[in-house]
This record gives C-alpha cells, sequence and structure tokens, in this order.
C-alpha cells in the first residue's frame, strides 16, 4: 500500500468518527424538538422527577463506593503494596470490573431484595458494589504510585503509616483520585439494568421501559432525557481527563 | 514522650484496622454474588442447556409444578451472542485500531487533545443511548429490527474502548521505535505494518477481547435494536437473542427462576474466562 492511501485511510477513520459523533449529536437534538415546543409538557410531567431520581442515585451510589474503594486501594497501593495480596487484588478487581450489570441486576433482586426492601438505598448500595471493582481498577491503572524514596525519607523521620499517608500519599493522588470518581459517576449515570430491575424510575430504565412509544411528545421527551445525560456524562468524563491529563496518554 | 508515641501508633493501628474491615466489607458482595450464582445455578446445567432453544413459559410452568427441570437451553442466546459480537468486533475493530493509530501519529498537532476529549465522550454514551440512535438510524427506516442493528449498537459502545486499549498498547512501545524504523528505510507504510502493529500485537488482541467481553453482557440497547427471537438464525437481517436479553426475558417469566440463575452463571464465567484469555495474552502467557 502506498504511503498516501494509507494516510488518506487514517484521515478517513478520523472524519468517520466525527460524524459519528456529529450524527449522534444531530439524531438527539433533531428527536428531541418536538418536546421543546411543549416546554408546559416537559415541565408539568414526571421528567423532572426522573432527573433528581438519577442524580441523587449516582451521588449515593459514589458516595457508599468511595470509603470502601479508598480502603482496597490503599491495601493495594501502600500497606500490602508489592506483596501477593496486592497483586492477586488487583487481578480480581480487573476481572470483576466487566461483570455484566444484568448479573448484578437480577442477583439484587433474588438475594438483596428480600433483605433490605425495593428502594433508593439497594440500588444505591448495588450499585456501588458494582462500581468498587471499576474503579479500582481505573485507580490502579492510572493514578501514579507515589515515589518510594519520599515514603522512605518520612519513615525515616519516624512517621507512622498514617501520618505518611496523610501527609504524602494522599495529597499526591486527590487528582487521581476525583478523576476516578468522576469517571465512575458517569458509568453509574448509564446505567440501566441493575436501576430498570430493582427501581425504575431513573433517566436511563425510563427510556428503556417506554422507549418506542408512538406519542411524539412523549419520545420527544424521551430524548431530550437522554441529551441532558449525555450533557452530564460528557462534562463529568472530559473534566476527568483533564485531571488525568498529565498521566493519561501524553 | 512515650506516651505521645503509643497514642500515635494506636491511631494508626486504628486506622489501618478500619480500611482492612472496609476492604474485606467490599468483596462481601462479589463472594456473595458467585456464591449465590454457583448454589442456585448448577442445577439446571446439563447437555441439553447448550444445545436447545429457550423453553416457551408454558413448558417451563408444567414442568416445574410436576417438579422437573426445565426443558430447553440458551442455544438461540449463545448463537445470538456469537452473531452480534463477531458483528460489532468486526465494525469497531478495524475502525478503533485505524483511529488509535491515527492519534499514535498525531501526537503534537493541536487537534490531538480534541480527539482524546470526543474519544473519552464516546466512552461515556450509556448503551442505551447508543442502541436509541441505532434505533433511529437502522430499525425505522428499514421498519425491521435486525443483528445488525444490535451489533452496530455493541459496536458504538466498544469503538472508543478499542481506541484506547490499542493506543495504550501502541503508547508502551519504545518511544523511538518508528524513527528507527524509518532510519532502516521503511516507509511509514512498511513501519506501521511490519514494525509497529507486530510488537503492539498481543497487547492490541487482548483490548479486543475486553471490549468483547463487555459487549456480551450488554443488554439494554440490544432489546430495542435485535428485539429477540426464540429460534436459531444466522440472517443478520433478522432479530436474534443473545445470551443476556434471554436473561431479561426468564428474569420476566416468574416460573423460570432456575434459568435465570443458569444463564447470569453462564454469562457470569464467560466474561471471566474472556477476561482471563485477555490477561494472559497481554502478559504474553499466550502467544497469538
Amino acid at each position: 500500500m502506498k504511503d498516501k492511501t494509507f494516510k488518506i485511510l487514517l484521515f478517513l477513520s478520523a472524519i468517520s468518527i466525527l460524524l459519528l459523533s456529529g450524527g449522534m449529536l444531530y439524531s438527539l437534538i433533531a428527536e428531541s424538538l418536538p418536546v421543546f415546543g411543549h416546554l408546559g409538557y416537559l415541565v408539568s410531567g414526571e421528567w423532572f422527577s426522573y432527573i433528581g431520581y438519577t442524580l441523587l442515585i449516582a451521588v449515593l451510589a459514589l458516595a457508599i463506593a468511595a470509603p470502601f474503594s479508598i480502603s482496597l486501594l490503599l491495601i493495594y497501593a501502600e500497606y500490602c503494596s508489592g506483596k501477593m495480596i496486592a497483586s492477586t487484588l488487583a487481578f480480581v478487581m480487573d476481572l470483576f470490573a466487566y461483570i455484566p450489570s444484568v448479573v448484578w441486576g437480577v442477583w439484587a433482586y433474588y438475594s438483596l431484595r428480600p433483605v433490605f426492601g425495593n428502594d433508593i438505598l439497594l440500588v444505591s448500595i448495588v450499585l456501588a458494589a458494582m462500581i468498587i471493582p471499576y474503579s479500582v481498577y481505573i485507580c490502579v491503572n492510572y493514578i501514579p504510585l507515589v515515589p518510594r524514596s519520599i515514603k522512605e525519607g518520612a519513615y525515616c523521620l519516624g512517621a507512622t503509616r498514617l501520618e505518611v499517608l496523610g501527609t504524602i500519599c494522599f495529597p499526591f493522588m486527590t487528582k487521581g483520585l476525583i478523576a476516578a470518581g468522576f469517571l465512575s459517576l458517569g458509568k453509574i449515570l448509564g446505567e440501566t439494568m441493575v436501576v430498570t430491575i430493582l427501581f425504575g424510575k431513573t433517566i436511563t430504565s425510563v427510556i428503556f421501559n417506554r422507549f418506542g412509544t408512538n406519542n411524539d411528545l412523549e419520545s420527544g421527551a424521551l430524548f431530550a432525557l437522554s441529551l441532558f445525560l449525555i450533557l452530564i456524562i460528557v462534562a463529568v468524563n472530559v473534566a476527568a481527563r483533564y485531571m488525568f491529563k498529565k498521566h493519561w496518554h501524553e | 514522650m512515650s506516651r505521645l508515641k503509643s497514642h500515635r501508633i494506636r491511631i494508626d493501628r486504628l486506622v489501618f484496622g478500619g480500611v482492612v474491615f472496609c476492604a474485606v466489607l467490599a468483596i462481601c458482595p462479589l463472594i456473595g454474588l458467585i456464591f449465590d450464582l454457583f448454589v442456585n445455578g448448577y442445577k439446571q446445567i446439563h447437555f441439553d442447556f447448550f444445545i436447545q432453544v429457550n423453553p416457551t413459559p408454558e413448558e417451563a410452568r408444567l414442568f416445574q409444578s410436576a417438579g422437573l427441570l426445565i426443558p430447553g437451553g440458551i442455544l438461540n442466546g449463545i448463537t445470538g451472542s456469537f452473531s452480534v459480537v463477531a458483528i460489532a468486533v468486526l465494525i469497531a475493530a478495524p475502525l478503533g485500531i485505524l483511529m488509535a493509530l491515527f492519534m499514535y501519529d498525531d501526537h503534537s498537532s493541536r487537534f490531538s487533545n480534541f480527539f482524546h476529549c470526543l474519544i473519552v465522550s464516546l466512552m461515556g454514551i450509556p448503551a442505551i443511548i447508543a442502541g436509541m440512535i441505532v434505533y433511529l438510524w437502522m430499525v425505522e427506516p428499514f421498519h425491521s429490527f435486525s443483528a445488525l442493528a444490535g451489533g452496530v449498537s455493541l459496536a458504538i459502545v466498544m469503538l472508543p474502548m478499542i481506541i484506547y486499549s490499542t493506543l495504550d498498547a501502541l503508547n508502551t512501545l519504545p518511544a523511538n521505535m518508528k524513527e528507527e524504523g524509518a532510519a532502516l528505510g521503511g516507509t511509514y507504510t512498511n513501519v506501521i505494518f511490519l514494525i509497529i502493529l507486530p510488537a503492539a500485537k498481543d497487547k492490541i488482541i487482548s483490548g479486543i477481547l475486553v471490549a468483547a467481553s463487555r459487549a456480551v453482557g450488554i443488554t439494554s440497547p440490544l432489546i430495542i435494536t435485535a428485539l429477540g427471537s426464540s429460534e436459531v438464525r444466522w440472517n443478520v437481517q433478522e432479530p436474534v437473542s443473545t445470551v443476556s436479553m434471554l436473561l431479561w426475558n426468564f428474569f420476566n417469566n416468574p416460573s423460570m427462576v432456575d434459568m435465570v440463575w443458569t444463564t447470569a452463571l453462564f454469562l457470569f464465567l464467560t466474561v471471566i474466562v474472556l477476561n482471563i484469555i485477555a490477561k494472559s495474552i497481554y502478559h504474553g502467557q499466550i502467544h497469538t
């Protein structure tokens, strides 16, 4: 293959990605236009409650997951760093990061729902359990380790492990942790099956349950909701990218 | 002085205990999930499970009320999953690798940052919304649900993952490999195809496998694009069922609880096995 042909091929692939993203955005906007002409319908209906539930559940799940993820990360990176338990932990977290959400959903429905009842807290707990392996996986792979020499210096000065964590490791990792939190938040916001099975009143599950309706206004509202969701997720992901920027593919 | 020291050490131990406690608690749901899947799922595992299509609700109710195992299996789901994921890989892998090569080549230009942001944004698009868009583009105009539409919606989800894993693989190569190739007299195309891609091959393939394992478990966009079917179909223009869609269908039938568990177990093991294979390839334990 000639160099020029190949370069054109590469360029075409970039163009096609651009077209794909532009086309998706265009379709979402075009389909949600009818409902923006009837703002009353959008405001009066139950649509805003879905947005509220989506954000509430996502933030709650992230808040529940955060201490556990950070604990696992500390075990991996600080307390047991370099030992077998750390590599095993990283391996298991990698494996579990991609368990299908529908499996989590049916498991929670049959095993946890009889105990916890059917409410926001249960959904958040299940989403948190689901996101923990993913967030640990991101942290392990993308947050740089604190240079060993700095930590050793602190230990030489007589610091306890906690003091090393608090004064050296955490300030070093803060940006990475926030970015990992953002990425996890984006993943929770887009989660469909767990929420549909257990709760059913978030943006994704209302789309899943009511998509394909013949009512133009209703389908317009669904597309408007999805547009809103995409805007949030894109903002969150791009913010995470800027926080990781120093260490991520540069 | 010694009292102060012991106080500090005590707090340190307390925090360590808290961290271990939280870590153990975080592992509990994973253990619970595996335990429940195996305990409730093993019953339905028999040879028929892999070679028969899914049972109807009436059959299931009949056999269950007689105290027998539910007949039938998930063959239509397995073939459907295979064809849908294959379509998705065939679309997403070449495009993703080309795009990663473009971004690898284009390190310093001012578009590089823009493309990074674009790919990160694409990565965040929820699967269900990818499904909605494919519904608009492929299902509505042709008035038919199809395996092809399902494959395209999975491809949209897989594409950014493949781009990033390929880019990761390319970036782990020694920095001046390209220049060395060029110094040997290779053209740009030669360098890419004879040096860069073979050197990164294992990691690229591993990334594609990981993306495929994610695609295997995706349910929601397929239900609004591939619809489902209770027979084995290889025609990509007709609706199909995948394993994850069958799991959802079984879940909606109260008489099929046993099938739900076994299908979930199957899906879980498929994803785990795919990931383990991908990891072995990544670390060079399996040679491609």
